[in-house]
């Protein structure tokens, strides 16, 4: 994903054009970004299709709390809000924002974590299981996907961080904190869908 | 699929479907002839392998539509005859047109010939052997020898073809010894293969044998589906620059696949042998890999 290369670094930076004139790494980005859509729609379909069928308690609305999930849906907004500022800092070049906000970045998506795993445990403390009951397996494995996704984002954004600490991050690789910004608001924006279907319209 | 108890209007449609496949077989066939009938027919290791293709894959289409007969087909279920028929079609239609290729485009792919009296003994004693080993198993299936067991009563009396399939098999076995030698020896070999060594026209053979890590020079324009042949209506294609006009960006390899694909199969083999430990090894191998091949540096 990453150059890492000082040499040539100007010549190589733009990978190779696709016919569209898209870098071809940014192109093959969108294509993983089409499969995952795929990939999260039919979590989010299997979902709906169970909803309201499962036969025994805990059911969503005895449990789940709005107030707290709007604070990490909050939170990862604001994550993608310094996805933007780390992006823009580094095709300025300024590399000291850019480290910050790619820091930042990194940490809101822990703190959501952080909430995930609460909730979880919350959840399992209230007697709800991966295997109780339909909605305890179709919710685990939605939100549980979307959490595997932000763990690999935040490990995508620390290395993306150390990289830029030891100076081998700067204008000349911006496509690759262009990609890294993609993926995380593609994360969130899944975010979103999924707080709406399972959390605000029960 | 006639075995299975299915009823008469099942069994009709399995008949319709085997039989129906027969058709764009034998275009297919007739394809490869006419093919090699506007062809200029030079008869080398690759092209014997190429003709003793077209004939054993029409053996085994042949034997492929008695099959279409459900009450034929009843009695050859599970029997050597489609064993038979299978092999002269996997055979004698895969791994003998892979053979054909193999010779073809071994110069290209290395820039060494294989050693075309090798060739010819590896070429003869396959199409020997596969026949021998095959060609009685048709017999003997009908004779009631079934597949998959590995042995049978002597009364049977399937025991002189069963033996017949037994030496045509060793006999394909040192057929694949001389082939394997032939590949093996080359790596001693002096490169001496020219771009183009058969005279063919699409564009593998533009470029110098083996080709150069960046493939071509220039992507080439083409006129017609034969770009090195001049044709009624086209002329060839220009030659290719000999040197890149400008550098050819070209991705450095990677051993990180190699160890992400290495780990996928720890993973099953802990999983097989209910070992959480190992699975969980075999995961970190492939997280490990991953992550390296995601940040590694992009260049040669």
């Amino acid at each position: 994903m990453a150059y890492n290369t000082d040499t040539h670094a100007v010549a190589v930076a733009h990978g190779h054009a696709t016919f569209m004139g898209v870098d071809n790494r940014k192109m093959a980005f969108w294509a993983f970004i089409g499969s995952e859509c795929l990939l999260f729609g039919s979590l989010i379909a299997t979902y709906l299709v169970y909803k309201g069928r499962s036969l025994v308690g805990p059911y969503p609305h005895e449990i789940l709390n709005i107030p707290f999930t709007s604070f990490s849906t909050f939170d990862l907004l604001m994550s993608s809000l310094a996805m933007v500022l780390a992006l823009a800092a580094v095709q300025r070049g300024d590399m000291k924002k850019g480290k910050l906000w790619l820091l930042v970045t990194a940490l809101l998506g822990l703190v959501f974590l952080g909430g995930q795993f609460w909730e979880f445990s919350h959840f399992v403390h209230e007697g709800l299981g991966l295997t109780t009951n339909l909605f305890g397996s179709t919710f685990y494995v939605l939100t549980g996907t979307h959490g595997a996704h932000v763990t690999v984002g935040v490990i995508w954004l620390l290395t993306l961080w150390i990289q830029a600490l030891r100076g081998k991050l700067g204008p000349q690789n911006a496509v690759t904190v262009e990609i890294t910004g993609l993926y995380w608001h593609f994360v969130d924006v899944v975010w979103i869908v999924i707080f709406t279907v399972v959390y605000l319209i029960q | 699929m006639f075995s299975t108890g299915l009823g008469p209007i099942a069994d009709s449609v399995f008949a319709g479907t085997t039989m129906l496949i027969a058709i764009p077989t034998g275009v297919k066939i007739f394809n490869w002839i006419a093919t090699l009938w506007g062809g200029q027919i030079r008869f080398t290791t690759s092209l014997l392998f190429a003709v003793g293709f077209i004939a054993m894959f029409v053996i085994g289409g042949l034997s492929g539509v008695t099959h279409a007969s459900a009450p034929s087909d009843l009695q050859q279920t599970d029997t050597y005859y489609v064993v038979a028929h299978i092999h002269y079609v996997l055979f004698g239609g895969t791994i003998l047109g892979l053979f054909s290729g193999i010779y073809y485009w071994w110069p290209k792919m290395t820039g060494r010939f294989l050693s075309e009296g090798m060739g010819k003994v590896h070429f003869w004693l396959t199409l020997i052997g596969m026949n021998l080993a095959f060609f009685p198993m048709h017999f003997s299936g009908l004779l009631g020898m079934p597949r998959r067991i590995y042995t049978y009563p002597a009364e049977l009396g399937v025991t002189r073809f069963n033996q017949l399939s037994t030496i045509g098999a060793f006999i394909i076995g040192i057929a694949t010894l001389v082939f394997f030698w032939n590949l093996l020896r080359t790596r001693w070999r002096p490169s001496n293969a020219p771009a183009n060594p058969w005279g063919g026209a699409t564009l593998e053979w533009a470029i110098p044998s083996p080709p150069p890590v960046y493939n071509f020079t220039v992507i080439p324009t083409i006129a017609s589906r034969l770009p090195l042949w001049q044709t009624e209506r086209h002329g060839p294609m220009t030659p290719l620059p000999d040197r890149p006009p400008v550098p050819i960006h070209v991705p450095g390899g990677s051993w990180w696949p190699m160890i992400t694909a290495f780990g996928l199969p720890i993973i099953a083999i802990g999983a097989l042998a209910h070992l959480i430990p190992i699975v969980l090894a075999g995961a970190a191998v492939v997280i490990v890999g991953i992550y390296r091949w995601a940040f590694e540096p992009f260049e040669m």
